[in-house]
């Protein structure tokens, strides 16, 4: 949710006088020309600078230094007053703190992205390779490896799960089709049937 | 008036997670591979196999990095031709992942119908997962058998496939001929009833979630032995073997170790005897918890002898869909399969399985599965014109 923020009320007061750096005197003139509060405010300050002009050309050509003072006692506390009362009706600025953290995260964000040829090519890949020692066609060589300990098998629901350390096997029946499951003879079966036929899948456990 | 500070505001710390997640998604996507056709899959035909591949697709099949491992989403679409002059009944394929270690082994069997030089589909949907560092192809499609019209067998049946593809047939063939003699002799609307029948035995008969686990107990029953429960059996007339008595320590919802003595009372010796399995909750509600087969390599029974059907597995039984667990009361056995020493096979007589109240007690064969499908998406009309074909 967008929030809207307001220029910090010594700014405003600053903006008439034109005592606003370059930047900032830009910042404001953007901000009130789509703020109608900190325009009002701003116009309220130049009609007060206005009238403190006016009455600074009315005061009595001599005053004396203790009155002097005493006015620009009186002024001041009234300016204070007003900016006091002013802040209390305002909404509080919203100071926008650049956090660091969130600045490294980025960063590093934007650092991975931009070198994401890179270290893509570095990623090895387990090739597939086409060789395999066959006894006769369709026979596979039996593989002396480190043994497993007991498989499970889970049927539940249209999935059928083969799990052992570090290997599963599993059936996802195609989406749509009503399958049945059984146990057979040396694990686990499911099937299901379309318009050309059956399939039945038997999931080895041993 | 900017600041500098540490603290992380909510706008700067959304803004951080948006660039790591851009960031990371292409490195998510690299993780990814497409299967490369020449070297992801290999298919072991052998030379003078009756089918041969008119062409395969790998499709959305896709390989990832996960840690040390590779995950493997198998979605192989192939079009096999009949090159006999015979027509094929079935088809088996074992889909191994990695040599021939243990899970990583699949068999995909295809029931069809198809005469000399015709094609058909053949769909492969597995996952699998194995380690990152395994040598060779990441699948291996091997046939393994094979099964004509006339029964005749092709194959090394590795996975006694042509037995499995064999009972199927004939049970097909009997539950096909049933439904084709209902239409015949009481017409279209008796076999209406009778399909939907048999839709509302299975319906009835709920189905279980399955843990099984070989040669190990679970937890439960490890920290509380169960009872030991008897099997009942259900006679079937004409059954060359006869179940005897049975037995299998029951935990609650698990099962351990089903042992069942069966007697071959029939003049040949057998050679495989499967028992379909329903077990019974204290409610008095009947699931299907599948079949305790016979050793493969060691059963042999000589005519009139006894022998063991043991099935060296703790099983956890659960309700589909539902967390209540399941308290087993009862078990119940019907011998459903039977291979003789010479090949001939012996399936039950649907008669016989009325007869002996045991029509919801074996699960229904694949063509009967398959006629209530076609039943149940295109109605009446569609599965008496499927009945008619030859």
């Amino acid at each position: 949710m967008l929030r809207s923020r307001h220029i910090p009320a010594q700014q405003l007061a600053l903006f008439p006088s034109g005592d606003l750096g370059f930047w900032s005197s830009l910042c404001v003139k953007k901000h009130i020309a789509r703020c109608d509060e900190c325009a009002i405010a701003v116009d309220q300050y130049a009609r007060l600078r206005l009238e403190s002009a006016q009455a600074r050309e009315e005061r009595p050509l001599a005053i004396s230094g203790a009155s002097w003072q005493a006015l620009a006692s009186e002024m001041t506390a009234n300016i204070r007053l007003g900016l006091s009362a002013g802040e209390c009706v305002s909404r509080a600025p919203v100071h926008h703190r650049r956090p660091r953290l969130a600045l490294v995260a980025i960063a590093v964000a934007l650092a991975i992205v931009c070198t994401e040829p890179l270290w893509l090519k570095t990623i090895k890949w387990p090739r597939a390779t086409s060789h395999v020692q066959t006894n006769f066609p369709g026979e596979v060589s039996k593989n002396s490896g480190p043994s497993l300990s007991g498989p499970s098998l889970e049927v539940s629901g249209s999935r059928l799960l083969v799990r052992a350390p570090g290997r599963e096997f599993s059936f996802l029946p195609p989406t749509g089709q009503t399958v049945s499951h059984a146990l057979s003879p040396g694990g686990v079966g499911s099937r299901y049937t379309d318009d050309s036929g059956v399939t039945i899948v038997n999931v080895d456990a041993e | 008036m900017w600041t500098p500070s540490n603290r992380l505001t909510p706008r700067s710390l959304r803004l951080a997670v948006a660039f790591a997640y851009l960031a990371l998604v292409p490195f998510g996507r690299a993780q990814d591979q497409p299967f490369d056709p020449g070297t992801s899959i290999k298919f072991n035909l052998p030379p003078d196999s009756p089918i041969s591949i008119v062409s395969s697709d790998l499709g959305e099949s896709r390989a990832s990095m996960r840690g040390g491992a590779l995950t493997l989403d198998v979605h192989l679409d192939v079009s096999l031709r009949n090159s006999a002059p015979r027509r094929v009944r079935g088809v088996t394929m074992l889909i191994v992942s990695q040599e021939s270690l243990p899970v990583g082994r699949a068999s995909v069997s295809r029931l069809v119908d198809v005469g000399p030089g015709e094609t058909f589909p053949f769909h492969v949907d597995v996952r699998l997962l194995r380690p990152a560092t395994a040598s060779g192809p990441w699948i291996q499609v091997n046939l393994d058998g094979v099964l004509f019209d006339d029964l005749n067998f092709y194959g090394p049946n590795r996975l006694n496939s042509k037995r499995t593809m064999t009972f199927w047939e004939m049970e097909g063939r009997r539950d096909r001929q049933y439904y084709q003699q209902v239409l015949a002799r009481r017409g279209p609307a008796a076999l209406g009833q009778e399909l939907v029948a048999a839709l509302a035995r299975q319906h009835d008969l709920e189905r279980l979630d399955v843990k099984l686990s070989r040669g190990r107990t679970t937890t439960a029953l490890a920290n509380h032995p169960g009872r030991s429960a008897q099997f009942a059996f259900l006679d079937v007339p004409d059954s060359p073997v006869r179940a005897v008595n049975g037995w299998a320590e029951v935990s609650g919802s698990e099962v351990r170790s089903p042992r069942v003595s069966i007697e071959n009372h029939s003049n040949k010796a057998v050679r495989f005897v499967e028992l379909a399995w329903l077990v019974k909750d204290r409610d008095g509600r009947q699931y299907l918890a599948g079949s305790v087969p016979g050793s493969d390599a060691d059963l042999f029974l000589p005519s009139g002898h006894r022998g063991e059907l043991i099935q060296d597995a703790s099983l956890q039984l659960s309700r589909s869909g539902s967390s209540v667990p399941l308290d087993i009361d009862k078990m119940i056995g019907v011998v459903s399969q039977v291979e003789f020493a010479d090949g001939r096979v012996w399936i039950p007589k649907r008669d016989a399985l009325l007869a002996a109240n045991a029509l919801g007690a074996v699960p229904p064969s694949p063509e009967e599965q398959r006629l209530e499908d076609i039943y149940r998406k295109r109605g009446l009309r569609a599965l008496i014109q499927d009945l008619n074909k030859k």
